[in-house]
């Protein structure tokens, strides 16, 4: 029996995805399921390295985190790789962001105990810091360049 | 302030506990069976226990903790050479076979599964909360129930705000539905008291995911740490442990309170999958910038 709590697909103002994220909690505990093309690519740049992240048993290849966003609070939310889900001062986990393979999909076992209350807080915490990152810092640009010549 | 049991809209209790019935009516020990071994999706309670606070003539010392909030007239609180042994010379004194003192009973871990069908419930529970009850009872004693159960999916069910806002509801119409707790003033006022969170150990508050890693402080920086109507020390013991209800004079009023919690609790659970059965809502939020597709059960 499982229970699906929220389900989210957020989409960019060019209708592409942007982070696919399902969460649920089953009889074996809560399973996050997450998928976005454009953060593996934003993060597969900066390699690679392997690592246990926030969950029961299972070990995943990480990329490296971006170091262009350091200076952003987000920064320390994708570093907290052995920390749970929510930790105890309401501080969000978002590394699994930086997980090899979310352009395919992956399904993370989570260990801890989550009220549906915090899993759906947690989730809108996600799209909003999401969609922050993306409008400053992968959202393709636009520039028009003007280029003229003096003929002297 | 007293409530009048006439203002408040009783539809229909959940389970008021009689024993005579109980003891006489097939229908009614089955329905009990029923409710308290349902294994629909296996989302149910599987033991539970409690802790009496008060002042105790004698109690076997694997059931007594020490407990500094409780006060009593008549009994002090032991000594830790009674309850752990001591030194005294080259002799090694044996810690007290039983206890006379102010503390808590801690009850034996009770299995639902263990029941008795001629008797309707666990009688092992019946009789050691007739056997070991407090001889005082005060106003800074507690009766606190815990419960376990059968997975991960059911604590967590229980952690959201839905079971408690319900909790919350369905206590006080028991309370107010059982002549053997609203007629005893005493235990009454105390009730209400702890019900509207004007006692320190007891307040009207839910914050089970600070609780449950045994991180006794609320997100919001304030400090109730586990002093809540229900608190969840998952890390701790596994189980969601109940601490509205005052220390009953009577070991009849405990035995009533705790089934009910117990059965409360199971019901709950119980009827959780029946709504699962409801269609799914699903919104559409457009956001300027992102849209954002939500389907929420």
């Amino acid at each position: 029996m499982n229970e699906i709590i929220k389900t989210d697909i957020i989409k960019t103002k060019s209708n592409k995805n942007l982070l696919t994220m399902q969460i649920k909690r089953t009889h074996s505990g809560c399973k996050l399921f997450v998928k976005s093309d454009i953060f593996e690519d934003f993060f597969s740049k900066n390699g690679i390295y392997q690592d246990k992240l926030m969950t029961n048993s299972d070990s995943h290849e990480v990329y490296k985190n971006n170091s262009s966003i350091s200076n952003r609070e987000i920064y320390r939310k994708l570093n907290a790789l052995d920390d749970s889900l929510i930790n105890s001062d309401g501080y969000i986990n978002a590394s699994f962001l930086r997980v090899k393979g979310i352009s395919q999909g992956v399904t993370f076992d989570l260990s801890g105990l989550y009220s549906k209350e915090a899993l759906t807080s947690y989730i809108n915490s996600i799209k909003i810091m999401t969609k922050e990152l993306y409008e400053e810092f992968m959202k393709p640009q636009n520039q028009s360049i003007k280029i003229s010549i003096e003929e002297g | 302030m007293p409530i009048n049991p006439s203002e408040l809209n009783i539809i229909e209790p959940m389970f008021v506990y009689e024993p005579t019935e109980l003891e006489n009516s097939n229908n009614t020990i089955q329905r009990l069976i029923d409710s308290i071994t349902q294994k629909d999706g296996n989302l149910r309670v599987t033991n539970f226990g409690y802790e009496l606070e008060g002042g105790f003539d004698e109690i076997p010392r694997k059931y007594f903790h020490s407990d500094g909030s409780v006060e009593c007239n008549d009994y002090e609180e032991p000594d830790d050479g009674e309850l752990n042994g001591y030194s005294d010379g080259d002799d090694w004194i044996e810690p007290c076979e039983s206890i006379t003192g102010s503390g808590e009973c801690v009850s034996p871990v009770f299995s639902l599964d263990k029941i008795d069908k001629n008797i309707g419930y666990n009688k092992t529970f019946r009789d050691f909360a007739k056997k070991h009850h407090a001889q005082e009872i005060n106003s800074t004693c507690g009766h606190h129930i815990h419960v376990s159960f059968s997975s991960e999916l059911a604590y967590s069910r229980l952690m959201d705000s839905d079971f408690f806002n319900e909790f919350e509801k369905e206590v006080l119409k028991f309370v107010i539905s059982t002549p053997e707790l609203y007629n005893d003033k005493t235990y009454y006022s105390r009730f209400i008291e702890r019900y509207d969170g004007d006692n320190s150990y007891c307040y009207k508050r839910h914050s089970p995911q600070s609780q449950v890693n045994g991180h006794w402080h609320f997100l919001d920086g304030s400090d109730a740490g586990r002093y809540t109507h229900l608190n969840y020390p998952y890390g701790n013991h596994g189980t969601i442990e109940c601490r509205l209800f005052p220390a009953p004079e009577k070991s009849e009023q405990l035995v009533i309170v705790t089934e009910w919690f117990v059965n409360f609790t199971n019901s709950y659970l119980h009827t959780l999958r029946k709504e699962r059965a409801k269609k799914h809502n699903v919104k559409v939020i457009e956001n300027e910038e992102i849209t954002s597709i939500e389907v929420q059960i």
